[in-house]
């Protein structure tokens, strides 16, 4: 019996509530298993110790998405179970980078106004920030102003990026983030993760890091997303310096409203050591790697510590468009089952939870490869493509580098005509475009080789 | 339209191309509506891709059919912050895409690397 069929009779065998007890107990066993078996840290006590640090964090953004409308109690798990599996698959895919950095398949030199990838890894910082990644979403911190125009609407750039408010000291104008508005929280929580890094500075510390070390992780903690952070092409010096002026924001905004417990944050060192800045490119991309590498599950948890239950049995997979396929679905969340009436909450879960386990190896080729495992790649395939899209985006966002995507199908019981290997072909071309320095690798390509 | 590079992998090639008449989002759609009238061309879909927000939850991308009328298109171009038009299709039923980037006014056709044989009849007929 394939993966599909059983899951179709699995889902139907339970009324929502049971799947609610049922999996409820399962998400624990999850996340205490995530906890005690899902990486072997490098720096065990430190590790334990950031996890005390942080995990208070996590705990109030469950409170926060709980409590905001919709969109935070919907969105995708960003607590302790997704800082666990980060933290390993950044560990991973970091050994992975570096190790194609010392072969020669990722450039260890750069040209003018680039920055290369480095191999000092220094993997206790690795492990801190990725188990520090998403405090910010715990909220009540800072958010870039953004330029309006006279009619009220966001200012974008010819490139199309949020323009922000500068304030006369030529640094970016902050204002308070208001947990309401999880829009805004969202877009701004790497900015504030990292300030909750800088915060703790003594704590951290105390747990056997160095004044550089916290000043290097606040910054990998920024550096994970790219818009706020604004390092969209981690090889691109001046989005470097773009970050580090924000950082200097940050601190000056927090310290204009703590005068008696002010932080600091030391750009220099990134800025005047080309081999530190290097290595911080590699971390940053494998952060950016191991936090899009969500192994996932149907039934998932949510941030707000609920079920999503996505029936597919229910998904028009034939649709032709991501309205399509998913408005006919039965999606719902929580004990009482509430129904996922958004259309970006359905797409993304029904994406999301057809995506179950995420992999960096260096191929035989040499080349850094990504692979991505689909459950069914007939069940829902533009949503699935677009949670694919969001790990190109991540590969594509070091743009010095070339990289593979293997996607793997768990299950694949194509129609005669071929409209689901046609959709993926479609997809890769697109793709090709989209992102120039990422090759997709598909599992109809191995029959066309044969 | 003068081909300016092209990258090729394991399954397919993209070719890219300057040409100083597109340089706006109506001479960028005008330029997709052409390739999709193209002879023998069966076009697909047009997709407008929001590169600027990929994974995030405000992204615009959208999709129109493949016989969209370039006002049809600017019209779903209207107030989004959208990198690139992209047009998905069979041109003499070889799979054909392509796509203009909005920034740049770069355009691109990708082809399947078994179907290179058509390129030549593809920027002849764009030309």
């Amino acid at each position: 019996m394939n993966f599909r069929k059983r899951n179709r009779i699995f889902l139907q065998a339970l009324s929502l509530a049971a799947v609610s007890v049922v999996l409820s107990s399962s998400a624990v066993f999850s996340e205490q298993a995530a906890e005690n078996e899902i990486y072997e840290s490098p720096n065990p006590a430190m590790a334990e110790a950031v996890r005390e640090i942080t995990w208070p964090y996590y705990e109030t953004s469950r409170e926060v998405a709980i409590n905001s409308p919709e969109l935070g109690r919907l969105f995708t798990d960003h607590k302790t179970a997704h800082a666990l599996l980060t933290t390993a698959k950044t560990l991973e895919a970091v050994q992975v980078l570096k190790e194609a950095v010392e072969k020669g398949s990722l450039p260890g030199t750069a040209k003018q106004g680039h920055v290369a990838f480095g191999t000092s890894i220094d993997m206790a910082v690795v492990e801190g920030a990725a188990l520090s990644h998403d405090t910010g979403m715990s909220g009540s911190g800072y958010a870039l102003t953004e330029a309006v125009d006279e009619a009220g609407n966001t200012v974008k750039d010819e490139n199309g990026s949020t323009v922000y408010e500068y304030l006369e000291n030529g640094l970016y104008a902050l204002h308070h983030e208001d947990n309401s508005q999880f829009t805004e929280l969202r877009s701004n929580h790497s900015f504030n993760s990292a300030l909750i890094v800088l915060i703790n500075r003594e704590r951290y510390k105390a747990a056997g890091y160095s004044d550089e070390q916290v000043d290097h992780m606040a910054i990998l903690c920024m550096a994970h997303s790219k818009s706020t952070s604004g390092v969209r092409d981690l090889n691109s010096r001046e989005d470097w310096l773009l970050c580090f002026d924000r950082m200097d924001s940050l601190v000056y905004a927090y310290n204009q409203d703590h005068p008696d417990a002010p932080i600091s944050f030391e750009r220099t060192p990134f800025e005047q050591d080309e081999d530190l800045l290097a290595a911080v490119v590699t971390e940053s991309l494998a952060i950016r790697v191991g936090d899009v590498s969500r192994d996932s599950h149907p039934d998932a948890e949510a941030q707000s510590g609920e079920l999503v239950h996505i029936d597919r049995s229910t998904i028009d997979d034939h649709g032709g468009s991501i309205e399509a396929e998913i408005e006919p679905m039965t999606a719902v969340i929580g004990e009482e089952g509430d129904e996922l009436l958004h259309l970006k909450d359905r797409q993304v879960h029904a994406g999301e939870q057809n995506i179950t386990m995420n992999r960096m190896y260096l191929g035989d080729d040499g080349v850094v490869t990504h692979e991505i495992t689909v459950a069914d790649g007939c069940s829902a395939p533009l949503c699935t493509q677009s949670s694919i899209g969001d790990h190109l985006g991540e590969l594509y966002s070091a743009r010095d580098g070339q990289f593979a995507v293997s996607i793997v199908f768990e299950s694949f019981e194509d129609d005669e005509d071929g409209f689901f290997r046609e959709s993926y072909e479609d997809f890769r071309m697109m793709a090709a475009q989209d992102y120039p320095n990422v090759t997709i690798h598909l599992p109809f390509d191995e029959e066309e080789e044969s | 339209m003068i081909r300016t590079k092209e990258a090729k992998d394991a399954s397919v090639s993209t070719f890219y191309y300057e040409d100083p008449s597109v340089n706006s989002r109506e001479t960028a759609a005008a330029w997709i509506v052409k390739a999709a009238s193209l002879a023998e061309m069966q076009p697909g879909y047009i997709m407008l891709r929001d590169l600027e927000n990929r994974s995030e939850e405000g992204n615009q991308s959208c999709r129109l059919t493949g016989t969209a009328k370039a006002e049809e298109i600017l019209e779903a171009l209207e107030g989004k912050s959208i990198g690139r038009i992209f047009l998905i299709g069979r041109y003499k039923g070889g799979k054909a895409g392509f796509g203009v980037d909005l920034t740049a006014f770069e355009l691109a056709v990708t082809l399947r690397n078994g179907d290179l044989a058509l390129l030549s009849d593809i920027e002849r007929d764009l030309a």
